[in-house]
């Protein structure tokens, strides 16, 4: 006999929930991330939207200054110190993140005869991916390779890491869309920098304009198609 | 049938049995809850309850400084509550005083069983609260700015913790004490509650309570801590509702 569960559920898809909020009852869901297991029910963690799917819980954070590395995570720094061997990047995390000379490069160094400084020196851009992140020690970045590397143009702006996903958009539809429509390349990196670099001001100051409006109304459903409105509007389509 | 107490010339409760603002025994003061309310800071709040008014600001997870405070296994919590000079009757010198430091103490204990601190090690979350004016209860709202402002800035928690002051009039059990009653009732015991699991994250008494009645006063302390609970929820969630309204009323542009 087919065994059935019982699996209440207390808010709708898309509801916005606020820690200690009973989300669900019953072991049968899984929690995918945003909230944690109470003997039988399932709290949210955070302030956020939730998203249910079949059996899957989530539930994405609204708020939050902070970005805390994930392995494999694109990120955007700032190069605050260096030693004969590395670098230290600021990449807005609790930590700093530490970048090898060898790493930059793709060859080995020999501090010795060269100085790290000549490649990269405090106050530049880079972009990154993250190597390794784990609780004891700081993060390691790597920064050679396609589409890494130091950023030398365009302008960066920042945007609470939180909000990435949703400049992002489901399969990255809404950063591809805002590509497409302006023409420009952008890069959206998971700790909150988006680094621009469009045909002329104007453009660049419609890409910026339109990710503060996805910033505030990053949780109310149907922001793509606004968005690419404004764009269309504010851009044309693009010749 | 009420007792009237009057003590240092204040009628704490006349015949009709309400107290010296007119509240009944299990009456809030009103409650004004806002957050966001501070541009620069990670996450804000400002509760009111009736005159008193309490700003609670969160910083963080941020990179801890100096390095030797650092915990290996969880985030260090700062609580720094202050009053204003001007928050009281008579000017509150400035510099931190003994109760001071020991409420911040008490709040951080208070809300640091809430907060999944071994989600960010060798990281620290900055609270600073701030009674603008106070008239008794500071410590609960405190506690409940202070949650709020958490959840405001993202930080992970079991649930919002919640916090009231109950405490007793000769036989007559009140709760949500205002400042008159603090000094002059007969007992006054603050309780801060995650409703979510049942923990009491804090609990002190100040005064004498005979065992009867202190059931009384904690059955109260459950049921406005459960309406204030609900209050929070609804703090918390109104700020994304009117920018979902406003769009829905303008047509989604």
């Amino acid at each position: 006999m087919v065994k059935v569960f019982e699996m209440p559920i207390f808010f709708k898809n898309m509801d916005i929930v606020v820690p200690g909020d009973i989300i669900a009852q019953g072991k049968n869901y899984k929690i995918v991330e945003g909230a944690f297991r109470y003997n039988d029910k399932i709290i949210s963690e955070v302030l956020g939207i939730l998203y249910v799917r079949e059996n899957t819980i989530k539930v994405v954070p609204l708020e939050g200054n902070f970005y805390i590395p994930k392995v494999g995570d694109v990120v955007i720094g700032i190069v605050i110190d260096y030693n004969p061997v590395s670098w230290s990047v600021d990449i807005r995390a609790p930590y700093l993140a530490r970048l090898d000379a060898s790493d930059f490069l793709g060859r080995p160094i020999d501090p010795n005869r060269e100085e790290i400084t000549r490649y990269l020196d405090v106050g530049d851009v880079i972009i990154g991916k993250v190597a390794m992140a784990e609780r004891a020690t700081n993060p390691q970045l790597i920064a050679h390779g396609r589409g890494l590397g130091k950023i030398t143009e365009g302008k960066i702006i920042a945007v609470p890491p939180k909000k990435v996903p949703r400049i992002l958009g489901k399969n990255q539809s809404m950063i591809k869309m805002i590509k497409e429509i302006t023409k420009s390349e952008i890069k959206v990196s998971n700790n909150g920098f988006v680094w621009i670099k469009a045909k002329d001001v104007k453009i660049e100051s419609a890409i910026i304009r339109v990710i503060r409006k996805i910033i505030r109304e990053a949780h109310v459903p149907g922001l793509t198609e606004r968005i690419r409105e404004i764009l269309l509007k504010s851009v044309g389509s693009g010749d | 049938m009420f007792l009237v107490v009057i003590k240092n010339g204040i009628t704490l409760l006349d015949e009709k049995g309400l107290r010296n603002d007119g509240r009944r025994w299990n009456e809030l003061r009103p409650l004004k809850m806002s957050v966001g309310v501070l541009k620069r800071a990670d996450g804000s709040a400002v509760v009111e309850s009736g005159k008193t008014k309490v700003l609670a600001a969160v910083y963080g997870p941020r990179e801890i400084h100096p390095k030797h405070l650092a915990l290996p296994d969880k985030a260090l919590l700062k609580v720094a509550y202050r009053m204003a000079s001007f928050s009281v009757e008579e000017r509150k010198k400035p510099q931190p005083s003994r109760r001071e430091i020991e409420l911040s103490k008490v709040i951080k204990e208070a809300l640091e069983p809430a907060i999944l601190v071994e989600k960010f090690p060798r990281t620290v979350i900055e609270i600073y609260v701030l009674v603008l004016q106070a008239d008794g209860g500071t410590r609960v709202a405190s506690i409940n700015a202070a949650s709020l402002a958490l959840a405001d800035a993202g930080i992970p928690m079991k649930g919002l913790v919640t916090a009231i002051a109950v405490g007793r009039i000769g036989n007559q059990v009140i709760v949500d004490l205002n400042d008159a009653e603090d000094k002059y009732g007969d007992a006054d015991m603050p309780i801060a509650v995650i409703p979510i699991t049942g923990e009491i994250t804090l609990f002190q008494m100040d005064g004498t309570m005979p065992p009867d009645l202190f059931d009384k006063c904690l059955d109260a302390a459950m049921e406005a801590i459960h309406k204030i609970h609900e209050m929070q929820r609804e703090a918390l969630r109104r700020r994304y509702l009117k920018i979902k309204e406003e769009l829905i009323k303008g047509g989604g542009k």
